[in-house]
């Protein structure tokens, strides 16, 4: 992983104006300053101008694929954009060495009305291939995209996955040098799919360089060696991916502490009708001390204290899990987990013990509710109580399992199935 | 910039032979359309003329002839114009996501009204030969007079490419510009001779421009070369200031495009 540095961006720095007037205005400006030679690229914000990105710099070398993760709107696009060269920064140096290929807007320049062919050899030039490259790769490029037999269709009679088929299959015969990927784009059916993995594997093998945009973790786990981590605007880790996935991970997560009032204590208005209250909903540990935050699969109490002003006949406590996603996770009452209450007066507390929460870096929103025995009247109800799950960082998705993989190696007798 | 230009001529073609066909693909008239647009304008200055609505002047040949082939070189300015100051809008989302020479695209929009042109040329050894003229020997360099208006309106048409981009009034503004120009430009009439006229289309640049070609075709000789001169000149440099502008604006007009 020793190879040239292919990429190397140096405090880079670049702003955008919110509005759209503002945009045309300082775009007018900065091209008659450019034009008259006076520099424009001040360090200054006009009104209504904002960083996008800002003072970042890092370095890509042959053969290395650097992940960028963050928020949305923490700058990434815009720096690929700037590593594309479409967009110049506006303070700071971008080197870039050799031919750069980016496998963003599949099929640009695609005219509907002409035949996949003539297509080819259009978006080839676009993209930067000569005639003759085209050509020498053309039955490599057909071959890939898997349409033979549409080669001669106008493309504006493709379905859309033939039409980002054909485009990828342009596209990823550029061989670039430093490869700009947002989002693998893994386009088509299963088996098409594939192939853009293995071709994007062929192009880093070949010692390219490769800055890969995802929202996915695990890829980015899986691709990058090392990993960008951007928010607001700013660089904020670069290194290890490790390290740069489980930081971003935890301001994810702790963002969406922030963002709701947590632990449901202040949302303690009256709501429905009142005979039942909610006082409180505390999470116990295994050790029976009040948490926020537990490790996925570890056992939590869910503890839900109450109140009646009266008493109340065969009363439902009806409990929803939500995942950030806003997915249900879970709903359930007591009597459908075996409890029915019979008649209820004074005060107590429902545990609801969940011996491992099989949930995988997520934020869990609780939600509560009492309702009278035929739920056609709404006691009271408290919401959002917000319980982290912190799970294995490298992994994805929203659900994990208690377990561990193995390894057995040695000869397997007759399997099921064809060999 | 020069080397771009040279790297990118495949692109150009490229461009130019996809907007060429899908042009005409889905019409039924087809490559006819490039001469339709003439005989309408010449046939109705016929008209007026006949008519005595207007007085187009005293022209050395059959008037059709002076005014085809006069509207043939124009058109090289006004409708390369219109097609290169929309070139970059064109473009769609390529533009804002695609890093490759922009000014591709402008060229190849012009590479379009050079074909119209070349379409129309026919029509009009069609018609010289209706009238039984001889062109003289001087009007095989009729391509080469040609090449200040062709440079004057890539130049102007890269530059308004790129202003269209930032502001859509410039399109319209193009379009309304170059109609109310070819009246100015003595195109369907004779050079006037006296008044203000006369002296309006002696600094108009594009009289000489239009004139220049069309002298060597009809005459074989120029009949204001100091002018022609000038006026080719003045061409070069726009040619030359504006390519250089665009190679500046390139990147932050694709900005302003923006993402999407």
């Amino acid at each position: 992983m020793s190879g040239d540095v292919l990429i190397r961006v140096e405090g880079v720095s670049k702003k955008f104006a919110r509005s759209l007037k503002r945009s045309m205005y300082y775009g007018i400006f900065d091209v008659i300053r450019d034009f008259l030679g006076w520099s424009s690229h001040s360090d200054r914000l006009r009104p209504d101008e904002f960083w996008a990105v800002r003072d970042v710099s890092f370095e890509v070398r042959s053969g290395e694929c650097l992940g960028l993760i963050g928020p949305n709107g923490a700058g990434k696009s815009t720096i690929l954009k700037m590593l594309n060269g479409l967009f110049s920064p506006d303070r700071g140096r971008i080197e870039i060495k050799g031919r750069t290929g980016a496998l963003i807007e599949l099929g640009a320049g695609f005219h509907p009305l002409l035949s996949g062919r003539e297509n080819i050899f259009i978006n080839g030039a676009i993209l930067g291939m000569g005639r003759k490259e085209v050509q020498r790769k053309f039955d490599s490029i057909v071959a890939f995209s898997g349409l033979e037999e549409f080669l001669d269709t106008p493309v504006k009679f493709y379905s859309s996955g033939m039409y980002v088929r054909l485009g990828f299959a342009v596209a990823a015969h550029l061989d670039p040098e430093i490869l700009l990927l947002d989002e693998i784009l893994a386009v088509g059916d299963e088996s098409f799919q594939a192939r853009c993995f293995n071709r994007i594997g062929e192009i880093r093998e070949s010692g390219a360089a490769v800055v890969l945009v995802s929202h996915n973790m695990h890829r980015i786990a899986g691709f990058c060696e090392r990993t960008a981590y951007l928010q607001g605007e700013r660089l904020r880790y670069l290194g290890a991916t490790k390290y740069a996935v489980a930081a971003y991970m935890e301001d994810v997560l702790q963002t969406g502490l922030d963002a709701s009032d947590g632990d449901g204590r202040d949302r303690a208005g009256v709501y429905g009708s009142g005979r039942i209250r909610i006082k409180e909903v505390r999470f116990l540990d295994r050790l029976g001390r009040e948490t926020r935050e537990i490790q996925s699969n570890d056992p939590v109490v869910v503890r839900v204290y109450y109140s009646c002003n009266e008493e109340v006949d065969d009363p439902v406590l009806d409990v929803v899990m939500r995942d950030s996603a806003a997915g249900n996770l879970f709903q359930a009452t007591n009597r459908d987990c075996g409890l029915p209450l019979g008649r209820l007066s004074g005060e107590g507390c429902i545990d609801i013990e969940l011996k491992g929460l099989n949930v995988n870096n997520q934020i869990v929103d609780f939600f509560f509710a009492w309702w009278n025995s035929k739920h056609t009247e709404l006691l009271d109800w408290k919401r959002h109580l917000k319980l982290r799950v912190v799970g294995n960082p490298g992994s994805s998705g929203r659900m994990t399992f208690a377990g561990e993989w193995r390894h057995r190696p040695g000869p397997h007798g007759p399997l099921a199935g064809k060999e | 910039m020069f080397r771009e230009a040279r790297e990118s001529r495949e692109l150009i073609w490229r461009l130019f032979l996809r907007d060429f066909t899908a042009r005409y693909k889905e019409t039924v008239l087809g490559l006819a359309w490039a001469v339709i647009m003439p005989v309408i304008a010449v046939g109705s200055f016929i008209f007026l003329n006949r008519t005595g609505v207007l007085n187009v002047g005293e022209v050395e040949v059959p008037y059709p002839a002076y005014a085809l082939l006069g509207l043939t070189i124009w058109q090289v300015f006004a409708g390369g114009l219109v097609s290169c100051s929309e070139a970059i809008m064109a473009g769609g989302s390529m533009v804002s996501k695609i890093n490759f020479p922009k000014e591709s695209l402008v060229i190849a929009a012009f590479g379009q009204a050079l074909a119209d042109m070349l379409v129309r040329l026919l029509l009009v050894i069609a018609v010289f030969a209706y009238y039984r003229l001889m062109p003289p020997l001087a009007s095989l360099l009729f391509p080469l007079a040609l090449i200040p208006i062709m440079l004057f309106t890539l130049g102007l048409g890269l530059g308004l490419s790129l202003l269209n981009a930032l502001m859509r009034d410039v399109a319209n503004i193009v379009t309304i510009a170059t109609t109310f120009l070819l009246f100015l430009t003595p195109v369907l009439y004779a050079p006037p001779r006296s008044g203000a006229f006369a002296l309006l289309s002696r600094y108009n640049p594009l009289a000489a421009l239009v004139t220049g070609p069309r002298d060597l075709v009809l005459k074989g000789y120029l009949s204001d070369p100091g002018g022609f001169a000038l006026a080719g000149v003045l061409a070069a440099v726009v040619f030359i200031l504006s390519w250089r502008l665009f190679h500046l604006a390139e990147t932050r007009i694709a900005e302003r495009i923006g993402a999407r």
